[in-house]
């Protein structure tokens, strides 16, 4: 990283032209700015700003007073109707004109992702799965059928044969589906992801599959034909276990984490290797492969529908939101990409998750149709 | 009312959330003499200070609805503070001071960007300095205070436990909280920033 330079820095800051770490380099400063300067307040100063502070924001805080009923309580209870009906109302109003203190704006509202996604056929053709009900499409040597829940499923077909041909499943932005092969392997694939796998494994020494985005695999055991699942130059082997690969395009790395079981990583054009135990993930980036302690509730935390932020920036945070509600984000003037560490449900819509990261991350938002516009 | 000082930070949001004023009024207390202290010393400026203070608390009432239960309160005022002192000091003439401050601070953290990142840990360090420069009384009625409430993480980070500890048991702290509250409805959010 270039090194700051105090005079250029200030400058820029004044000017409102920082970018995101510049300003955190300005916030890290500040924090300890004038923090050893000596306190000129007596205990009786501060007690005395202590009340005059509490009274102003005593004042500004108040909670609804109770309305008590002692007379007449028929009277009383169309009174309390009216006081509801039109209290309510007070509220909706005031609600709608004086938003909460914040700069964002809402103008719609985006639904989160749900279960989408298309198969594209062996022949290459390709299939919404919503349309998919429950009639069965044919491939040769299996049948595949479409569960309620969102599960694509594979079963061998009654005529198998050796195939080796392939089909795809592609989630898009705000999509996500699950996939049961025929050898029993299950696959849960994130929004924005693909899995290319084999219509049959029967006759094959191996068990390959393909996936870019991010997928969770609860692998079938079967000693004698290994599990392979390749992301880009990566290779994953298994024999039997679960485990989570995200492998976008526009992350900086392929990273798996190992829950169970016992995983190789290995590159496809170097000769590197690695062996996952679980609770480890690995990071794969340009040929290396860096093992470390997994954080698998963060990882896998898409399997139930929340998000985990762990130390994120801001950035890494926008794009999952990107991927899950199909929005486009672009960021306008200076921000702050603080790590954030927050946990949500990916069921919430758009604007819920948007105003959690604004409280507490001091980050506000635009949200004009799909899309979202990040404001210092 | 006398429960509400042994409470954590986390017990006092889950209640002022639900709109109990004492509950909001026991982390005003808990917190608003260091964060005015944090605010006076940078600004230089009592009144300033004090309506920074203010506009923190009354925004916190204001938009409780949408703070999330298991948040950590005091990383969360620290930064609003922070935010609103920034916006102070853009507006301000430019002091040789605050050049060179600003300096030494690019020269003692130079590894990577994420070494400015302001965590959880600068807050903790903030807290301890200003309870140990507050004035004699003041101080002892903080200690006080904080041995009624200090919460198990506070406690692991006083022992001294890894930091991987801390971050185990807050997670099942909310583990056990979401399966309380439901999982549909549960948001949490970790501290720091």
């Amino acid at each position: 990283m270039e090194k700051f330079e105090a005079n250029k820095l200030m400058t820029k800051f004044k000017a409102g032209t920082c970018s995101a770490e510049e300003l955190e380099v300005i916030n890290c400063w500040l924090h300890y700015f004038r923090s050893r300067t000596a306190v000129k307040y007596t205990s009786n100063n501060l007690e005395h700003i202590s009340d005059e502070l509490w009274a102003k924001i005593d004042a500004h805080t108040s909670v609804k007073k109770e309305v008590r009923i002692t007379l007449w309580p028929r009277i009383a209870t169309v009174a309390a109707v009216l006081l509801f009906v039109f209290g309510s109302i007070y509220v909706f109003q005031t609600r709608i004109h004086h938003p909460k203190e914040t700069a964002s704006i809402y103008k719609n509202d985006v639904d989160p992702g749900r279960n989408k996604a298309f198969l594209v056929l062996a022949d290459g053709k390709k299939v919404g799965l919503n349309h998919l009900q429950a009639n069965a499409l044919a491939q040769p040597g299996v049948t595949i059928t479409r569960s309620g829940d969102g599960m694509l499923i594979y079963k061998m077909s009654a005529n198998r044969g050796v195939t080796n041909q392939t089909n795809t499943l592609e989630t898009p932005n705000g999509g996500r589906f699950q996939l049961l092969l025929p050898d029993g392997t299950k696959v849960w694939l994130n929004a924005a992801s693909s899995l290319n796998y084999p219509l049959s494994f029967e006759n094959k020494k191996e068990r390959m599959v393909e996936l870019k985005g991010e997928g969770y695999f609860e692998v079938a055991h079967d000693k004698l034909h290994p599990f392979l699942v390749r992301s880009g130059t990566q290779t994953v082997q298994v024999l039997g276990t679960h485990f989570n690969i995200q492998a976008y395009s526009n992350e900086k790395h392929i990273r798996t984490t190992l829950i169970s079981g016992s995983v190789k990583i290995s590159s496809n054009t170097g000769n590197g290797s690695k062996i996952l135990k679980p609770g480890e993930q690995s990071d794969f980036i340009s040929n290396n492969i860096k093992v470390s302690i997994a954080d698998s509730e963060q990882a896998t935390a898409w399997v139930t529908d929340d998000f985990v932020f762990n130390g994120e920036d801001l950035h890494a945070v926008m794009r999952q939101i990107a991927r899950w509600y199909d929005v486009e984000v672009v960021y306008d003037g200076e921000k702050d990409t603080a790590a954030f560490y927050s946990t949500i449900s990916r069921k919430k819509k758009l604007s819920e998750i948007l105003k959690a990261l604004t409280l507490n991350q001091g980050v506000h938002f635009k949200l004009e149709g799909r899309r979202v516009t990040v404001m210092p | 009312m006398s429960t509400y000082p042994s409470y954590s930070d986390q017990q006092l949001v889950l209640l002022f959330k639900q709109g109990d004023k004492n509950a909001f009024a026991e982390i005003y207390g808990r917190y608003h003499t260091l964060l005015f202290l944090y605010a006076v010393k940078k600004l230089s400026d009592e009144e300033g200070a004090k309506d920074i203070i203010q506009e923190v608390f009354v925004s916190l009432w204001n938009t409780r609805d949408n703070f999330i239960e298991g948040a950590p309160i005091a990383p969360f005022l620290y930064r609003s503070v922070l935010n609103r002192v920034r916006n102070i000091f853009r507006n301000q003439e430019v002091s040789q001071e605050y050049i060179a401050s600003l300096q030494s601070t690019i020269n003692e953290r130079h590894e990577t960007s994420a070494d400015y990142l302001v965590r959880e840990k600068d807050i903790q360090a903030m807290i301890e300095l200003e309870i140990s420069n507050l004035p004699d009384r003041m101080r002892q009625i903080f200690e006080l205070r904080r041995k009624k409430y200090l919460s198990n993480k506070e406690i692991a980070i006083e022992l001294n436990l890894s930091e991987h500890t801390v971050a185990t048991q807050i997670k099942n702290a909310l583990r056990t909280l979401r399966k309380k509250l439901g999982s549909a409805i549960f948001t949490s959010y970790f501290l720091h920033f």
